[in-house]
């Protein structure tokens, strides 16, 4: 299963590279939303009002993120490649599995692009604190992913794809992970990561509670 | 071998297989004949578990599609109406892709192999992209086939293929025939499917409308009952 | 009469009855929680000034009211105001509230006032508004019936992705429906409450409101994607969501207890209620109830016509064909 999932994830990642028609789009995407909370926060500066970088963060990579799911499965959805996969004998949470993977891949590569865009336009040295801060994006965007993967190949079989996916995710996403992951990248810039606990443990839990419904699911989603 | 019961299958309330009984013995051939719409994608794609029957059971080798998806998918092979193949890798790399999702090891010589039998060799290493549309579907059967499948299930294979790839498609399916491998074709092609086949069912709104041994009968007898069949609709 | 009429009719009138019941039980039964005053001041002359410390109080205070003064010793009164429809909103406990008025009986310790001052207004937790808390019998009845409305969608999708019924998927889209409007009810009568008792409408640090919150949108998601298509794989898409969404609801149901909420905690919780209120409540509850079964079978029976006429339509068009 897990083997399957892993062949699928180097064949996207492959044809990815080969292409790189959404790493494009999303780094480029992520440059954009961080010039835009740039023009938007014009005269504040993030050493001086530091409650502001990790909802700017948090947000681009979210976007970006989103921007990223729903290709995963339309590409293959319109050309039937999807069936192709689907025909394999293996359970089809292992497609959800390489999705998972090569989302993930992709969506941590955007992250840190973004996180250096952000501290060249906010003019921000993240200093000692680059470790924590990397940690929390790691776990952020496993939650992340593991829902997104789950909901963009439910829109993937929806009218207005895109529209379908930030419709049904930003609800499940915002208590679960996006705001645990900015109050606890907040206290990570404050040098306080061990005050996370809290919201670290928060984001794992439903991240486990997200995959097992993904387990159960999947099977369902695809077939529609 | 395939053992149908009393299937339906309904999009939200519609209804498009509408109670479909069959049993397809090891080694047949099967050809499926009907109207566009009738259904006959539709079927195949249940058997081949990408669609899950609302009402009914649908056994390959005893195994259950619904429950046992994966035993049943490691036993077909199939030719959709689409190639499944990636455009942006090679024709190398979408089968070696395949044959590790099929569980099998191939090497560069035995991929090679394959493609041979399709007159694909030398194209091996070019992007399917740049395919033609019947070398797209010289490249999926070679697809469909790369795990020794004990049944195939082939929606219009003939689609896009030059005499050439007829010929090199008939062969093969008679090879495949010859080994006893069991045999679903969908095709519209009247002359084509007597010629193969050994039984021919008609599909007709989600229903099997006639099912016939070829011994039974001439091709001018089927072809008049297919026409009235197709009449009385 | 079919039966399936005298269903509705039962439905129809026991949320009808039980709905007033309800009201008549909110404004007659439950007694105003206006809570104690205690008198921080000197033993009152003929004429005197009053500090009052309050904990909770009752509406506008205008012209004359008299109070029941309490002696309690060391020159302290305990003013029992529990019925007293004349003090001002707003207040909250240990703001100390200046009354100027009359003793008129000083055997039995009755105080005319002849008008109120508030000395210190800042705002700290307490029941501040017992008659907009009247709103509360609305309130939590309607958040349970759309608790009860999703749970049904949870268990109808589960249903239809096992066997595929038709009914049940209707079923849940039906409660979903039903259920975002008893979710609606809930968050906009929350903050009328709120408003008085807070000084706020809405206060989004608070986990219960933020839970709620993202509940409703959840729900409004399941609408909005089963509003576009017609059937096909939008019913087990929706079924899909459906499971996944209802995470929402436990986490809303218990926000108040598990973690700190200003958010009010009638159920469960030790003196929490008085066995009035929780009488109300009761009624309140079944009373949505009745209303969420006839809505739904309603509802339910509409989306079997639609589809019943979408039938009737195709037929007709492939015998014109
Ligand atoms: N995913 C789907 N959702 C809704 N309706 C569908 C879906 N797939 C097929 N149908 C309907 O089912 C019917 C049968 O389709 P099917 O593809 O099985 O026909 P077919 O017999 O293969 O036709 P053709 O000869 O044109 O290939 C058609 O009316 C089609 O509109
Ligand atoms: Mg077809």
């Amino acid at each position: 299963m897990s083997a399957n999932g892993i062949t699928i994830a180097l064949k996207d990642l492959r044809v990815e590279f080969r292409t790189m028609r959404m790493i494009v789009t999303m780094v480029i995407f992520s440059l954009m939303v961080i010039m835009a909370f740039r023009f938007a926060f014009l005269f504040y500066s993030a050493e001086a009002e530091p409650m502001i970088i990790a909802p700017i963060l948090w947000v681009t990579f979210t976007f970006a993120g989103m921007f990223g799911l729903v290709s995963s499965f339309s590409k293959e959805k319109d050309t039937g490649s999807l069936q192709g996969l689907m025909l394999c004998p293996s359970d089809r949470f292992s497609i959800y599995l390489g999705k998972l993977l090569s989302n993930l891949v992709l969506l941590l590569i955007v992250d840190f692009a973004a996180l250096l865009f952000f501290s060249v336009f906010f003019d921000f040295d993240y200093g000692g604190n680059i470790v924590p801060i990397v940690s929390l994006v790691i776990l952020g965007s496993v939650a992340f992913t593991i829902v997104g993967t789950l909901v963009a190949g439910m829109s993937v079989n929806l009218k207005g794809r895109e529209s379908a996916l930030t419709i049904l995710m930003l609800p499940l996403i915002i208590l679960t992970v996006l705001m645990p992951a900015i109050i606890a990248t907040s206290k990570a810039l404050e040098g306080q990561i061990e005050d996370a606990w809290g919201e670290i443990r928060i984001i794992a839990m439903f991240s486990l509670v997200y995959l097992a419904l993904s387990y159960l699911l999947f099977e369902y989603v695809l077939e529609a | 071998m395939i053992e149908i019961e009393n299937v339906v299958k309904e999009f939200g309330r519609k209804g498009v297989i509408n109670g479909i009984d069959l049993r397809i013995e090891k080694g047949d051939y099967l050809v499926i004949l009907g109207p566009n719409g009738a259904g006959k994608t539709t079927l195949l794609k249940l058997i081949s578990t990408l669609l899950r029957p609302s009402e009914g059971t649908i056994k390959i080798d005893g195994y259950d599609v619904k429950e046992d998806g994966v035993a049943v998918r490691r036993r077909i092979g199939v030719l959709g109406h689409v190639s499944y193949l990636y455009d942006e890798l090679s024709a190398f790399e979408n089968l070696r892709f395949y044959a590790k999702m099929y569980g099998v090891t191939l090497g560069l010589e035995e991929i090679r192999a394959i493609l041979s039998r399709v007159k694909l060799a030398h194209r091996m290493n070019d992007l399917v992209g740049t395919y033609s549309r019947g070398m797209k579907q010289r490249l999926a059967i070679a697809r469909a086939i790369i795990h020794k499948p004990k049944i195939l299930l082939l929606d219009e294979p003939y689609t896009g293929l030059d005499l050439n790839g007829r010929k090199i498609l008939t062969e093969m399916l008679r090879g495949f025939q010859k080994q006893g491998i069991t045999t679903v074709m969908v095709t519209h092609d009247i002359e084509r499917g007597y010629e193969m086949g050994n039984r021919l069912a008609v599909i007709i709104d989600g229903k099997i409308a006639a099912d016939l041994r070829k011994e039974d009968m001439s091709i001018e007898d089927f072809k008049n009952r297919y026409a009235g069949l197709m009449g009385a609709t | 009469m079919d039966k399936r009429k005298v269903l509705d009719y039962v439905l129809l009138t026991g949320s009808l009855i039980f709905i007033l019941i309800t009201i008549f039980m909110a404004i007659y039964y439950v007694p105003l929680v206006g809570t104690d005053v205690s008198i921080v001041a000197q033993k009152p002359n003929e004429y005197t000034e009053l500090e009052l410390r309050v904990k909770g109080i009752v509406d506008d205070i205008s012209g004359t009211s008299e109070f029941d003064l309490v002696d309690i010793g060391n020159s302290e009164f305990e003013l029992n105001v529990e019925h007293n429809e004349n003090l001002p909103s707003g207040l909250s406990e240990d703001d100390v509230v200046i009354v100027t008025g009359v003793l008129v009986d000083a055997d039995a310790l009755v105080f005319e006032s002849t008008g109120i001052e508030i000395a210190d207004d800042d705002t700290s937790a307490g029941w501040v508004a017992p008659y907009a808390q009247k709103i509360f019998y609305l309130h939590t009845p309607a958040a349970w019936a759309s608790y009860l409305a999703f749970g049904i969608v949870f268990v109808g999708s589960i249903i239809y992705l096992k066997n595929g019924s038709n009914k049940w998927d209707t079923i849940a889209l039906s409660s979903a429906e039903i259920g975002v409007m008893f979710c609606t009810l809930a968050i906009v009568t929350g903050p009328l409450w709120a408003k008085p008792e807070w000084g706020v409408y809405w206060r989004w640090e608070d986990t219960k409101l933020l839970t709620t919150f993202v509940m409703w949108m959840i729900y409004l998601g399941y609408i909005t994607l089963r509003l576009g298509a017609g059937g096909r794989s939008v019913a087990r898409i929706a079924a899909v969501f459906g499971i996944i969404g209802f995470m929402a609801v436990p986490l809303s149901f218990i926000s108040s207890r598990v973690w700190q909420s200003l958010h009010p905690n009638p159920v469960g919780q030790s003196g929490g209620l008085s066995s009035e209120a929780g009488m109300t409540l009761m009624v309140g509850v079944i009373a949505m109830s009745f209303l969420y079964f006839y809505l739904l079978k309603k509802r339910v029976e509409l989306e079997e016509t639609k589809h019943k006429v979408e039938e009737l339509k195709d037929d007709m068009e492939g015998e014109i064909e």
